[in-house]
């Protein structure tokens, strides 16, 4: 299970970034001079308390945000130098988003929702492509399904292939099992274990200390600082 | 680590747009509240353009239509007093060899079949009507026509065939006439502009009016001014001459003003309109935040989701506009005979006409639709496009960002008040822009409104949770954290009910005025006047009975000529009445002056103060005016009051008019009654006097009064219609902002009646927050409606109509004003209330 980034090239190279946030009377830096670097195949844990800033590292990581300063390379793009127009393209190709809340788009059934990544980077989108992912995963019954008629468990199990599924470089998933139960929590884990194994970075940030074990490597971040935890 | 980095601008492509597509429209249909009103807006700003101009262009039209069969290629008429013209002055034009270009009409109104419709009988004579008219009218095979009799031509013989029988009634007379033929053009077809004419021989025309040697004008095509000069010359003073390109310049601008009021309504519905859709589409975005967020992190750009956003609005404009040009025209029907009816009354006689759509009616409310949607739509679906995904899961962020927004637009608003004052001042006469000044001054104050109902409920907040307890303060500290949504459609309905509150107040304080008008100038009990138009005077003979008539105590008597003047064709009314009728004379300058020995001496006249204001003319001035010893000037001794004639009027002594104008006796005879004498008792023996016109209308005061303020109500009636619709607009989007905004509260709700609320509370809750939302609304749009009907009337009537009129502040309009927008947006918590009632606790729960 374990990789050395002597294995595999860097996906991610964050170098001396900084974050901080306007508070009613002050700034609150939430990261402070934070260095960090993750490889292909490495599923990485980001763990911390409430407010630490394990959101707002993987909105760096994603190109949703843009730090105050230092530099943020994934795949060897400089996520700092591109406009809002290019991060988006960048993330829409390279970068695969997983959120507390599942978010799927509640108007398209299964098989549409894992198709809207791949008709984006277009790719080819029919079922031969789609199915067999369904039926590795034990989807397949909801194939035609709306994600008001799936479990908390299934629709975030569709979440996770769905940002897997047009191959990024690089996975960010926020709280994934935040909002599931023990047992769900760990079939999804084990999913973003499987798209990690396919070589994949996964960037994992929880609260969950189950969910860490999943991972190669745990970084924990506290007072704006990121520490590596454990080497697993 | 890779050392090198890529270029700045990732080059990327652009995403799929059909499973985009098929996205939005699958929430369309989910939930179709926003965009039915969207549509809703579109529809009915550009159905009341449509209708405005449809109305307006047909009504344009058929003058030019009426013109044109009047008139045809003539630039001048020969017309005489009211009994008609002798038929010997064109003898004498024919005769003189210079004019050749004349032709001999009568024309009169009749009925046929003893239906309601009037038509217009021209009698021609076809050997000349030629050189007027481009059209034949009887066609060459007339001739062949002529030994029948009573042979009359028809619009369009599928509905009375030729050889049918057309009986044709004009007062008591009535004949069978012949259909000859039909009324054809210049190319010898049928006149598809020929609908409410019908035509005979001249000879005929006469002989059914028993009019023989009489007739209603002459038409003439004259070359140069020097021609009618010369043609003047051998006229005799009792007939006149008109210029017709004057006249029909004159009736075309007559009618301006109320076009430009109509026109400045309907845009005022489609500003509405414009707010509601901005409205609906802030909501339809705030709805699909989540959504967005959730294809912003997928990857999709703001260009890819501002053109998803921007083709689904512009497919709503599309279709919004579709049915707008189709409901206008529904609409302008209805429009157009209540225009017909106004400008009959207000202007000159106008058949009812047929609507019709031209192309750049078309052409031009499709351009303000899609224009109004765009401008409204632009700025939310540019936010939409831009929203980051970070925050899109935060809802106070919006919240901030709508009160920040109505901090900003205070400026901006200020800004429109000062320009739309500046606009008015500085118009000068051009009713456009004055409108446009008088839209800023309105919408400026009204751009405020969300901040003011920010700030009145963070003064009410405590008060209220202090007096009513937590329930009420919920209520009020919901509104101010919802301005984002209900913000726009606040200042909608402001703007509507200021706007109609503001032209109630107008069409008050007019018909206030107009009935304090009519108290003071109708002093008498009786008012009396022939029916007959060839027996329309009454003789000296009528007068000496009259003044013996037991029970009378007085009468006066009056008329009306036209005149041309410098300033062009207006009318002089003679008056032979008594001192004490003349005081009923409403004197504007020179104030508290008895002008009545003035008035009696020679060559002096009154003159409205609408003739005043539209032709600059003080006290003092002289005005020459064609007298039967030439153009002599007369000075202008007073100005007063009348709403009679928005071109105006000049009056004179009876003396004056015996001496220098063409008389031939009063037209209207006001009878002064003795005390106890009821009026119905007298008026049959007025008709039994000798000598008095065989057929009289005699109205008692009360009567004539009810008359023409039923003809004022009336003329008000399209304006009314308008208010209702800019008003129906207003409400419906804040019924649908309430409603919407309660209903996306209802997981709120399940939390509250979680936590021990009963559905009483919660429905009061409910129901308080919207009333004191609209409530607020209304009180804000009060000043502004008090703005509005200030402006109106010291400004937009004056450049209208010319005249001035008292201001009459009802409170009952003002009550009406808050009531309605209580009323409206009480009803709004209606439904979510009643939602609220049914849905389970763990349904609303879930539903967050």
């Amino acid at each position: 299970m374990n990789q050395t980034d002597s294995d595999y090239s860097s996906v991610v190279v964050m170098t001396n970034v900084s974050r901080s946030f306007d508070d009613v009377k002050s700034s609150r830096a939430v990261l402070d001079n934070v260095d960090f670097k993750a490889c292909s195949g490495n599923l990485v844990a980001i763990t911390g308390p409430s407010g630490s800033g394990k959101s707002t590292f993987l909105h760096l990581l994603g190109g949703i945000d843009i730090p105050d300063h230092g530099r943020i390379l994934v795949k060897d793009t400089d996520m700092t130098c591109l406009n809002e127009t290019g991060r988006t393209l960048f993330r829409r190709k390279n970068i695969g988003l997983v959120f507390q809340f599942f978010n799927l788009i509640p108007t398209l059934n299964v098989i549409e929702n894992l198709r809207l990544p791949l008709e984006l980077c277009s790719l080819k989108s029919d079922d031969s492509v789609i199915f067999p992912l369904l039926e590795r995963f034990d989807l397949e019954q909801q194939a035609y399904s709306y994600p008001d008629r799936l479990s908390g468990g299934e629709q975030q199990r569709v979440a996770v292939i769905r940002s897997a599924i047009h191959k990024p470089s690089l996975i960010l998933a926020d709280e994934p099992t935040g909002n599931l139960d023990d047992a769900q929590g760990h079939v999804v884990l084990d999913l973003i274990r499987q798209v990690s194994n396919d070589g994949t970075c996964v960037i994992m940030a929880t609260h969950s200390a189950s969910a860490s074990e999943y991972a190669d490597r745990h970084y924990k971040i506290t007072n704006g600082k990121l520490h590596e935890a454990t080497q697993i | 680590m890779a050392s090198s980095t890529k270029p700045h601008k990732f080059e990327g492509h652009d995403g799929a747009s059909g499973l985009l597509l098929k996205i939005f429209l699958r929430e369309q249909k989910k939930s179709p509240g926003p965009i039915l009103l969207t549509l809703l807006s579109v529809t009915i700003g550009v159905a009341a353009i449509v209708g405005v101009d449809i109305t307006s262009h047909s009504a344009l039209s058929e003058f030019e239509r009426a013109n044109k069969l009047n008139s045809g290629l003539a630039t001048h008429q020969i017309v005489g007093d009211v009994r008609g013209l002798d038929e010997n002055i064109y003898t004498k034009i024919k005769l003189d060899g210079r004019f050749p270009n004349a032709a001999p009409i009568v024309q009169t109104e009749v009925t046929v079949n003893s239906g309601e419709r009037s038509w217009q009988l021209l009698g021609i004579d076809p050997l000349s009507d030629y050189r007027i008219r481009e059209s034949g009218l009887l066609g060459d095979g007339y001739m062949q026509q002529i030994e029948k009799a009573w042979p009359i031509h028809v619009p369009d013989t599928k509905m009375w065939p030729i050889g049918s029988t057309l009986r044709i009634q004009y007062g008591n007379r009535q004949v069978d006439f012949i259909v000859a033929g039909e009324i054809l053009n210049e190319r010898d077809q049928p006149d598809t502009d020929a609908d409410g004419f019908l035509v005979t021989d001249i000879m005929w025309a006469q002989a059914f009016l028993k009019r023989l040697g009489l007739l209603t004008r002459i038409d003439l095509r004259l070359n140069s001014e020097t021609d009618a000069r010369q043609l003047q010359s051998i006229l005799p003073n009792s007939v006149r001459l008109i210029d017709l390109q004057t006249r029909h310049t004159a009736q075309r601008d007559m009618t301006r003003a109320f076009r430009t009021n109509l026109t400045a309504l309907g845009y005022l519905t489609l500003l509405v309109s414009m707010f509601l859709i901005y409205n609906s589409t802030v909501f339809q975005i705030a709805r699909r935040r989540g959504m967005l967020s959730q294809l912003r992190a997928i990857g999709y750009t703001h260009h890819e989701i501002t053109r998803i956003l921007g083709t689904e609005l512009s497919i709503i404009a599309l279709t919004g506009v579709s049915i707008g040009v189709c409901l206008g025209y529904l609409l302008s029907s209805l429009m157009l005979a209540l225009v017909t009816d106004t400008i009959n009354i207000l202007y000159f006689d106008l058949a009812q006409s047929s609507v019709r759509l031209p192309i750049e009616t078309i052409l031009k409310s499709v351009g303000m639709g899609f224009l109004g949607t765009a401008i409204a739509g632009v700025v939310p679906i540019r936010e939409a496009g831009r929203i980051a995904v970070k925050s899109l899961s935060i809802r106070s962020f919006e919240e901030d960002k709508a009160l920040t927004l109505s901090r900003k637009i205070i400026p901006i608003g200020i800004c429109c008040f000062v320009m739309g004052a500046l606009l008015i001042i500085f118009s000068e006469q051009s009713l456009a822009i004055a409108f446009a000044g008088l839209f800023l001054l309105v919408l400026g104050p009204a751009a405020c409104t969300p901040w003011l109902i920010h700030q009145i409920c963070q003064v009410l907040a405590p008060l209220v949770g202090n007096t009513l307890g937590l329930v009420a303060k919920l209520a009020i500290v919901n509104i101010r954290s919802h301005l984002s949504r209900t913000g726009i459609s606040v200042i909608a309905l402001s703007l509507a009910v200021s706007a109609s509150l503001g032209v109630t107040l107008m069409i008050d304080s007019f018909r206030y005025s107009v009935d304090n008008w009519i108290h003071h100038y109708m002093r008498s009990d009786l008012y009396v006047v022939s029916t007959m138009p060839d027996e329309p005077y009454f003789s000296d003979l009528f007068r000496s009975q009259m003044e013996v008539l037991e029970g009378v105590e007085s009468a006066g008597y009056s008329t009306r000529i036209s005149i041309q003047t410098k300033f062009g064709l207006h009318n002089l009314l003679a008056m032979d009445i008594s001192a004490s009728s003349f005081r009923g004379f409403m004197i504007q300058t020179p104030s508290e002056v008895d002008l009545w020995k003035q008035f009696n001496q020679s060559r002096t006249v009154l003159v409205t103060e609408a003739f005043a204001n539209r032709h600059a003319i003080s006290v003092g001035d002289q005005i020459s005016l064609p007298t039967t010893q030439g153009d002599i000037p007369f000075e202008v001794i007073g100005i007063y009051l009348d709403y009679s004639s928005e071109h105006g009027l000049l009056a004179t002594s009876w003396a004056n008019f015996n001496r220098y104008f063409p008389n031939s006796g009063p037209t209207t005879v006001s009878v002064v009654l003795e005390p106890g004498i009821i009026p119905s008792d007298i008026k049959q023996r007025i008709k039994n006097i000798e000598d008095a016109p065989e057929q009289l209308l005699i109205r008692s005061n009360r009567e004539l009064r009810e008359q023409i303020l039923y003809i004022f109500d009336q003329t008000f009636e399209i304006t009314e219609l308008l208010r209702w619709l800019t008003l129906l607009v207003a409400i419906t989007g804040m019924i649908f902002s309430l409603v919407a905004l309660q209903l996306e509260r209802s997981s709120l709700n399940a939390k509250f009646k979680a936590v021990g609320f009963s559905r009483a509370q919660l429905t009061l809750q409910i129901i308080f927050e919207t009333s004191i939302t609209g409530f607020l609304a209304g009180l804000i749009a009060i000043p502004l409606g008090l703005m509005l009907c200030m402006c109106l009337i010291d400004v937009i009537n004056v450049r209208s109509f010319g005249w001035t009129m008292m201001t009459r502040i009802d409170p009952v309009f003002i009550f009406a004003t808050a009531g309605i927008s209580t009323l409206s947006a009480s009803a709004a918590g209606i439904y979510p209330a009643m939602r609220m009632w049914r849905t389970p606790i763990t349904t609303g729960l879930r539903d967050e």
